[in-house]
């Protein structure tokens, strides 16, 4: 009945979350059909023409990289949270809250890349001492430091969804009715009103650990030591970039620009290279146009 | 010195210093931890080429021409001369790297903005996307068949595709990562020249698509402002045809659009895009750095400072690093100069 008649209730707003609901209603759901498409096709034409220990490992990489790029999304959020409610129960103790306030100030003027720098100087001094060796633990030291560089992010999208309310008596009014405080900032400000925010967050960063992933994968290859190499890490979809055979599919891309006829081999035989580029490219592109869109329409 | 300026720099300046100290104290452990274990100055050939050879293609095989224990003893600073020398080289290359800079994010700045801009006078006269004006004209065609000519249909069919086809690229080539298109392009251009960087630093690695789509959000966002709605009734012009509004004051450099919304629309954006200005210098920074060392860009700065961490020397890393966050800074304050300049002028006081 909500739907019908198109108000903006909370049964409406849950009816519009419903996944079949939002992939077939608006303009950004086209990204996620295209992005489906792509992956599908990508992954038919591969088990086609990609040979299957190639094709084993760039499935292998997809996992990697999903699990990295979700555990930091989820991590980010959860530290996200945790700094932003520190910054809203300590307002009225200077001492912690200075504290807290120098520790974000410290992150945030910190560069992101100088971070991941250190941080992955340090996993290739652990691994090189053997200190880190199951590929679990790497996957899962590689999340935090993602989560590091990108949980300010979260911490900033809580605070000024908190303080866009505080503007307004709606905290006050919920306090006065007897709720908790708790329950106002997190269930009725953070959840209930912030869901499209906290969505095109989570998306937008997602992409965005992806491509610091990729990115720093490629300069692991170059090598930050000696002894260890892109191939002592978990394989990603980044490093499957950096192999030689990738280069070369790569590279032959490039010149089939000035050789027309060589086209159709590319589509058969540099397959190697040249799915992790177009899964790559695709994911980043799909995601950033869905969040442009959500937001476009959301006026977020 | 203004109050401002001064909290300003007391703030950068403290956030410096202890993230120096910090980053000190790390670089000290592994030093004194590398010092400790020693063995690892003296690698085996076969590991080092071992490890080396599965990723080189093109210019990765020439880092490791020499073994590391031959890599440190050549550039061993232990000769208060060698160290001199290297001082000076790396300040060479840091000033090359900040001149980079600052050409690239001023480009990128234009970009975006030009980009936001012709997305949203896009938007303003509700055009739709290449592919839906295709299906509009095909169903045109198909609806009354006989209103339609079909060679001008065909015509406008074919631009539209093109058209279409070309902006599909330019988003791909947009999001895509630098060495992805330096590598699709390493037969045509050297990979040392620093222009091809500057190219590469504008193009890829999902910036200028990425910050011209947070600019559009603010344009859109003042747009529907009552302000600007109260100045169209005062008979502020407003429409977005090309008479109205000429592209090509699109594409200038100091973007003026006298006597339109635009104008305002555009002022205040800039105005609310302050915050994610510093946002998008430390993006493009990162990407910078990534470009440089993911091509082995030799004589630069990042190039150089993956070279130090390969080979342990962690005093220059410490060094390179600092340098690059000293350059963060110095930025970030440039950026709060700019954004008290900016509030001081609209405020009311």
């Amino acid at each position: 009945m909500t739907v019908m008649n198109g108000k903006n209730t909370p049964m409406n707003k849950n009816v519009l979350y419903h996944p079949l609901v939002f992939l077939g209603r608006h303009p950004e759901s086209r990204w996620i059909i295209g992005w489906l498409l792509g992956i599908a096709l990508l992954g038919f034409w591969d088990m086609l023409f990609l040979n299957r220990p190639a094709l084993a490992l760039l499935m292998e990489a997809c996992v990697h990289s999903l699990i990295i790029a979700t555990g930091s999304v989820i991590l980010a959020g959860a530290s996200g949270w945790l700094l932003a409610m520190g910054h809203y129960y300590f307002r009225k103790r200077p001492v912690p809250a200075q504290m807290l306030n120098g520790l974000v100030a410290l992150l945030r003027s910190v560069p992101q890349v100088i971070t991941l720098i250190a941080g992955y100087t340090l996993l290739t001094w652990m691994m090189e001492r053997e200190a880190l060796t199951q590929p679990a633990g790497l996957l899962a030291l590689t999340a935090v430091l993602y989560a590091a560089v990108t949980a300010l992010e979260f911490r900033d999208l809580f605070i000024q969804r908190i303080a866009l309310f505080e503007r307004s008596d709606f905290i006050r009014a919920s306090l006065v009715c007897g709720l908790s405080e708790y329950r106002v900032i997190n269930r009725d400000i953070l959840w209930h009103n912030s869901k499209a925010h906290l969505i095109n967050k989570t998306i937008s960063l997602g992409g965005a650990v992806l491509f610091l992933q990729c990115s720093f994968d490629f300069i692991l290859s170059v090598g930050l030591s000696s002894q260890v190499s892109a191939a002592n890490f978990p394989v990603t979809i980044g490093s499957l970039l950096t192999r030689m055979d990738s280069k070369k599919d790569i590279l032959a891309f490039g010149a089939s620009w000035t050789d027309p006829s060589y086209w159709p081999r590319l589509l058969t035989d540099h397959l190697q290279g040249l799915s992790p580029a177009i899964l790559l490219i695709l994911t980043l592109t799909c995601l950033y146009k869905f969040t442009e869109e959500f937001a476009l329409r959301r006026k977020l | 010195m203004s109050s401002f300026l001064k909290n300003k720099l007391a703030e950068h300046g403290i956030s410096f210093l202890i993230a120096a100290v910090i980053l000190g104290f790390l670089f000290l452990f592994l030093s004194a931890r590398t010092a400790d274990s020693g063995a690892s100055d003296l690698v085996p050939a076969s590991s080092w080429q071992q490890t080396a050879g599965d990723t080189s293609v093109t210019g990765h095989s020439e880092l490791f021409r020499i073994s590391p224990a031959e890599e440190r003893l050549r550039f061993s600073t232990t000769g208060a001369g060698d160290a001199w020398s290297r001082l000076i080289s790396l300040a060479g290359m840091f000033l090359k790297f900040t001149v980079i800079f600052l050409v690239v994010l001023a480009a990128n700045h234009y970009a975006i903005h030009t980009l936001a801009l012709i997305r949203f006078v896009r938007m303003m006269r509700r055009q739709k996307s290449y592919i839906l004006q295709i299906a509009d004209i095909l169903s045109a065609a198909i609806a009354r068949p006989a209103g339609i000519r079909p060679t001008k249909a065909a015509g406008a069919i074919v631009l539209l595709f093109f058209k279409g086809t070309a902006v599909v690229l330019m988003y791909l080539i947009f999001f895509s990562p630098a060495y992805i298109i330096a590598y699709s392009l390493k037969s045509e251009f050297a990979s040392d020249s620093i222009w091809f960087m500057i190219g590469l630093g504008m193009a890829s690695n999902g910036m200028v698509a990425v910050y011209s789509g947070k600019f559009l959000h603010y344009l859109a966002a003042e747009s529907r402002q009552g302000y600007i709605e109260t100045a169209r009734v005062n008979g502020l012009r407003y429409h977005y045809t090309g008479d109205s509004l000429p592209l090509r004051s699109i594409f200038r450099f100091r973007k003026k659009f006298a006597g339109h919304e635009l104008d305002w629309i555009y002022k205040h954006a800039r105005f609310q895009y302050r915050p994610a200005l510093k946002e998008q210098t430390a993006f493009l920074l990162t990407s910078l750095i990534i470009i440089e060392m993911a091509l082995n860009i030799h004589g630069h700065l990042c190039y150089t400072l993956l070279q130090d961490i390969l080979f342990q020397r962690y005093g220059w890393v410490y060094l390179s690093l600092i340098a690059v966050f000293f350059l963060m800074k110095c930025v970030e304050l440039s950026l709060d100069l700019y954004d008290g300049y900016e509030r001081k002028k609209y405020a009311n006081e």
